[in-house]
């Protein structure tokens, strides 16, 4: 596995993208493909991965006398398709273009075109928040803007899936720095190492090895001091800026305490904080490969603070050669006389060996077996509503797959395809098996489910906000930004202006017009009104450009929006239908208790998959008597009121509804009876098709 | 249908009656037709009558202290010991029970109080520890398991048919769970007490006629999708759909409106989001809703426990003790269990770098009081750290054992999850009888 393999194949994800990206549906993407060899050969490699995945599973079917389900009809796998990918219905443009069209290709385009619209980050960003427990802000001194912004990048660029496990494993430097947000995966465990190892190896190994933490093991083979030798592979590790390790750093620490005294609470306060948020967090020290027994360690396989050395769970050793380190004469003797020896006993001495890289060689490793299995029964669980090996975060020794060979298959697929994710998902929304009609429910035993077609499930949180959005705001994927936010761009500011900077300086920021020191908050709210100041005259001049209909101008504007990072289009929209309706991957991650989200089971993203699709109390008193009334009926401008208002006649406007909505016209009895309050009640029949489609079982089913 | 006219359900005790009681309902008459296609779901092992046995408590109020309660500074100290750390101890009106010295309030209320000192969990982590507390098993990947208020609703039924049986309350709300148990039995869950039940009232555009022709409409639907793709998803949606349309017509949906309580009172209680929440619990069971969950967050204390202790003590002290007054001037407290509880201690050990205490599952504190505990009882006892229990051991399972047995529910009774396994409520724990008057 090559780097310029992988650079290849980044190369040829991303002409695929231009080259689909702006055809709308049903123009001959695929001709195009054929005229570039390299293209057309990866989707015949990507069919054939699809065919033999149909042929294992009409084997293992039929080995169980049972058959697969027919094929989906195209509206129900157009709506499918969607929520998958790109995470939300097709709009009523999308919807009619694809049922319209008689292009025998059409689902194999449609598949290649949302794998590369900006939705597939939006959607997979929400996928992974919840794994990762993503938050906009883990701790109250750390940011989150920089791991969620390169996330976000990582899934843009389509990088393969072993790569960012290894750069989130490896990746040192000043948290708040650019280019530098993979740390935030050890960051969002700072200060418990412990924990940190516990989730790394579930989340990537599908094993949980947590209970080891404070004794052997219950039900696994783990005992505490393999934990321990696990968690060797992160020892000497720092969650500061490596600055702070040095005396700059520290001198800046000690001058915020003195500077109290010359300047008054108020800048010692700005430079504290300004320190331990802008500047602090960090990831430093490669790994010492030692890690010390806990003080209460109470098995015969060690004494309390003995020295441990990584040392791999299962499979290859880790190529390093960890050395328990000589304790200095000095500091043993001044240890012999020291009153309080807690601390002291738990200091380390060991170098620096770089264990972490050599943990991200075993774990990311071609014959970790644990590694692969584990992602793959990620994206087929993600794509067929269940996973092929039960309990995706639980696997046990006596954990087996549904289908050997299938895993097998899928296995040798992802190594073949150097774990690039887009290309994996591509192959299984291109086999018979995903096309086919879903299953409602799962046998009576769960783990013998063999996948006669998809898995019936409840939308996502995620999904069904962004379903809902779908119906109000035209074009709602505009309100996706580029992977780097606002947000993101600002906290990389703040560490530029200060990074390499004195305690003077920095204080410097804080005097106010007058000379006087301000706030926190009063800068910020100064930096928030100058921010509002240039931007209104040019939201002005666009929407005056765009009454003229001078393109030159509107150009203009737009490019002046767009210096200040603002997308032109996304932001009229945010105007006009509500700065809250933005996708969920662009909103607070998680949003706060009570929102929409929240209700319908988004992870509050305190546990990896802390989300949840049962249904609660508070969840359809929104849709009965809140969002629905307030946002898709109350809203004259909403793109689904706005259609109707142009449609005329009733049925035409009974059968708008349902294809706006549920995506597929409406039966004939359908029609009869919703025809039948119309005459009888008039207008508000409509807003009773609407309120209804909404709440139906079948718009919550992802079937 | 008619939304103003909710028919009673009958008792839920058996999975048959259960069933029929469901389909008689609102949105479930689908059920009925299909019933025989159910074999499926809820195999032959057919869940026996369950017998209650004599109850001491009608409702439950569980006061969660979530991210591990330090005991040494709280309901189990040791003066004079090195664990023991700048906390001070102060006397209670009950001899020997010492409190931290941020409780003066709570100090004159022991009498009505039963201290276990001797709690002991094997979860050390956070998110393990709180399963266990919650539904008394250890949480495996493969199957989700009821918490107390659920086993309550499936086994005894509620008292209000129109107010859900289970709430939690607090920004937390995924500690307690209908586990593999019917979604009617899930918690209904209030994030902020002050602002209540949010859309628990129709749209100010909407009549009640247009609100039941849109739910008619929406049966048909339903019952057209559920013609081919009926699953334990759709039924438990309709299901719920049925308890928020009840909700919405229920005389008592002023209960989860807390600004109706005198100025006076909420003040009495203190203005943070626990002690709100301590109030919207008592008007709760007031109504007659048997399991109220209070989460009180901010008790992980690795880094400066004492700095912690002094504004997280205080809130609770007051919460608590006004809760446990008012409860008593209403005359509630004789029918209402009141339950502190929390994941696992913390460490005698204080951190030298961050001033601050670890977890600590193996000796930590509980608290109950009412619904027929004897007051002025201190149970069990650690060492002089404070760090291994040395005398009548209550395990996790027991604790919840004695508050099963306060309702009523037989310990013994097993219940099959989807895929037939059997689960006791409070899997196999022996309740503490001496705690009981």
């Amino acid at each position: 596995m090559t780097v310029q393999k992988r650079r290849l194949q980044v190369i040829l994800f991303c002409s695929l993208a231009l080259m689909t990206l702006g055809l709308t549906i049903g123009m001959q993407t695929i001709d195009r493909a054929q005229a570039e060899p390299h293209l057309a050969t990866k989707i015949q490699l990507w069919e054939q991965g699809a065919r033999e995945i149909d042929r294992l599973v009409q084997v293992n079917l039929k080995q169980n006398k049972l058959s697969p389900n027919k094929m989906a009809s195209d509206a129900t796998f157009l709506r499918r398709v969607y929520l998958d990918v790109i995470g939300r219905i097709p709009d009523i443009k999308e919807t009619r273009a694809f049922l319209k069209s008689k292009n025998p290709n059409k689902r194999k385009e449609l598949v290649v075109t949302l794998m590369n619209s900006p939705g597939y980050v939006s959607h997979n960003f929400n996928f992974w928040a919840d794994i990762l427990r993503i938050k906009s802000r883990p701790i109250p001194q750390i940011s989150g803007e920089p791991f969620i912004h390169w996330i976000k990048q990582s899934l843009q660029e389509n990088k393969p899936y072993d790569v960012m496990v290894r750069e989130m494993l490896t990746t040192n430097g000043a948290a708040n720095e650019k280019g530098n947000g993979a740390t935030g995966f050890l960051l969002r465990d700072r200060g418990m190492p412990l924990d940190s190892m516990a989730n790394t190896v579930r989340v990537f190994l599908g094993t949980r090895i947590e209970c080891a933490q404070c004794h052997n093991h219950p039900f696994a083979d783990w005992t505490q001091r393999q934990f321990f030798e696990m968690a060797a592979f992160f020892g000497g590790l720092q969650y500061v800026n490596e600055m702070f390790t040095k005396p700059e750093g520290r001198k800046l620490l000690r001058q915020s305490r003195t500077i109290g005294k010359q300047q008054g609470e108020l800048a010692a306060r700005n430079l504290r904080r300004q320190v331990r948020r802008v500047l602090q967090p960090g990831i430093n020290n490669s790994g010492t490969g030692v890690a010390r027994l806990p003080n209460d360690y109470a098995y015969d396989d060690g004494k309390p603070n003995d020295f441990v050395l990584a040392k791999t769970l299962f499979g290859k050793p880790a190529a390093i050669n960890p050395k328990v380190p000589k304790i200095p004469r000095r500091f043993a003797e001044r240890m012999k006389k020291a009153k309080n020896k807690k601390r002291m006993m738990r200091r380390s001495f060991a170098k620096d060996i770089r264990s972490r890289d050599a943990f991200a060689d075993w774990l990311t490793d071609d014959e970790n077996p644990l590694f692969t299995t584990v992602i793959v029964n990620r994206m087929w669980a993600k794509l067929m509503g269940h996973p092929l090996v039960p309990a995706i975060d639980d696997m046990r020794e006596d954990s087996v797959s549904v289908n050997p060979d299938l895993s097998a298959h899928l296995n040798r697929l992802m190594k073949d395809l150097n774990y690039d994710l887009k290309a994996f998902q591509t192959v299984i929304l291109l086999s018979k098996t995903y096309q086919r009609e879903s299953e409602t429910s799962l046998p009576q035993a769960p783990e013998r489910f063999r996948f006669p077609g998809p898995l019936s499930r409840r939308m996502s949180a995620e999904q069904f906000w962004d379903s809902m959005l779908t119906l109000v705001v035209p074009n709602i994927d505009s309100t996706i930004t580029e992977p780097m936010s606002l947000r993101a761009k600002a906290v990389y500011d703040n560490y530029e202006l200060l990074s390499g900077k004195s305690a003077q300086e920095i204080i410097a920021q804080f005097k106010g017009p007058e000379g006087s020191m301000m706030s926190q908050q009063e800068l910020r709210r100064q930096k928030r009104m100058e921010f509002r100041e240039k931007l209104r005259p040019l939201r002005r001049a666009l929407v005056q450009a765009r009454r003229r209909k001078d393109k030159q101008a509107e150009a203009e504007a737009l490019a002046s929006l767009k210096a200040l990072g603002i997308d032109g289009d996304n932001f009229l929209s945010q105007q006009r239908y509500g700065r809250e309706l933005l996708r969920a991957s662009e909103l607070p991650s998680p949003t706060p208790p009570g929102h929409f989200l929240r209700e319908f089971g988004q992870s509050d993203r305190d546990q990896a998959n802390g989300a949840s699709t049962a249904p609660t109390v508070p969840q359809v008193l929104n849709l009965v008597n809140g969002f629905v009334e307030k946002n898709l009926l109350a809203k004259r401008q909403g793109m689904m009121l706005s259609a109707l208002r142009r449609t005329q006649k009733t049925d035409q406007k009974i059968r708008l509804v349902f294809l706006f909505v549920l995506n597929r016209q409406p039966s004939r009895s359908e029609i009869a009876s919703w025809r039948g309050d119309a005459a009888k009640i008039g207008e508000p029949a409509i807003f009773d098709l609407i309120w209804t489609l909404v709440n139906s079982h079948e718009f919550r089913q992802l079937s | 249908m008619n939304i103003n006219d909710v028919k009673s359900e009958s008792d839920p005790r058996s999975r048959r009656d259960f069933l029929g009681g469901a389909a008689r309902g609102l949105l479930g008459v689908s059920l009925l037709p299909s019933l025989g296609g159910m074999g499926g779901l809820f195999s032959n092992l057919e869940e026996k009558k369950v017998v209650l046995g004599p109850a001491t408590a009608k409702n439950v109020i569980y006061l969660f202290m979530s991210g591990g309660m330090s005991h040494l500074d709280t309901f189990d100290l040791k003066p004079g010991s090195p664990s023991q750390g700048p906390t001070k101890s102060i006397a209670s009106n009950v001899d020997g029970i010492l409190l931290s010295e941020h409780m003066p309030s709570l100090a004159k209320q022991m009498d009505k109080v039963a201290v276990i000192n001797s709690m002991f969990s094997n979860q050390g982590a956070h998110v393990t520890g709180r399963y266990l507390m919650h539904t008394s098993y250890v949480a495996r990947g493969t199957i989700k398991h009821p918490s107390m208020g659920a086993w309550l609703g499936h086994m005894a039924g509620r008292t209000n048919k129109t107010l859900p049986g289970h709430v939690t309350i607090g920004p937390d709300s995924t500690l307690a769970t209908n586990g593999f148990l019917s979604s009617e039995y899930a918690p209904l869950p209030i994030g902020d007490p002050s602002t209540g039940l949010a859309n628990g009232k129709r749209h100010k555009n909407v009549d009640a006629a247009t609100l039941e022709r849109r739910l008619t409409r929406l049966q048909q639907m339903n019952e057209a999708f559920n013609r081919k793709h009926r699953s334990r998803s759709t039924q438990d949606y309709e299901k719920i759909y049925q308890e928020a349309v009840k909700l919405m017509s229920s005389k008592d949906l002023a209960a989860f409106d807390i600004s109706q309580e005198d100025e006076l009172i909420r003040n009495a209680y203190g203005s943070d989001s626990f002690a709100q929440g301590c109030l919207l619990a008592r008007r709760l069971v007031e109504h007659d809703v048997r399991y109220v969950e209070v989460v009180m967050g901010g008790w992980d204390t690795h880094n400066e426990n004492f700095d912690a202790m002094e504004t997280q003590v205080p809130k609770l002290d007051r919460a608590l003790a006004c809760l446990l007054a008012d409860l008593e001037i209403r005359g509630l407290l004789e029918e209402t269990l009141v339950v502190l509880a929390t994941e696992f201690g913390r460490s005698p050990e204080i951190n030298p770098d961050r001033n601050g205490r670890d977890h600590h599952p193996k000796a930590f504190s509980c608290l109950l009081a009412g619904g027929g505990i004897k007051g002025g009882v201190k149970w069990g006892q650690t060492d002089e750290f404070g760090a291994q229990v040395v005398e009548n051991q209550v395990h996790v399972q027991d604790l919840n054992a004695t508050i099963a047995h306060a309702l009523g529910l037989p310990l013994d009774h097993r219940v099959f999850s989807p895929s037939g396994r059997p689960f006791q409520v409070a899997d196999k724990g022996k309740p503490v009888l001496q705690l009981f008057a």
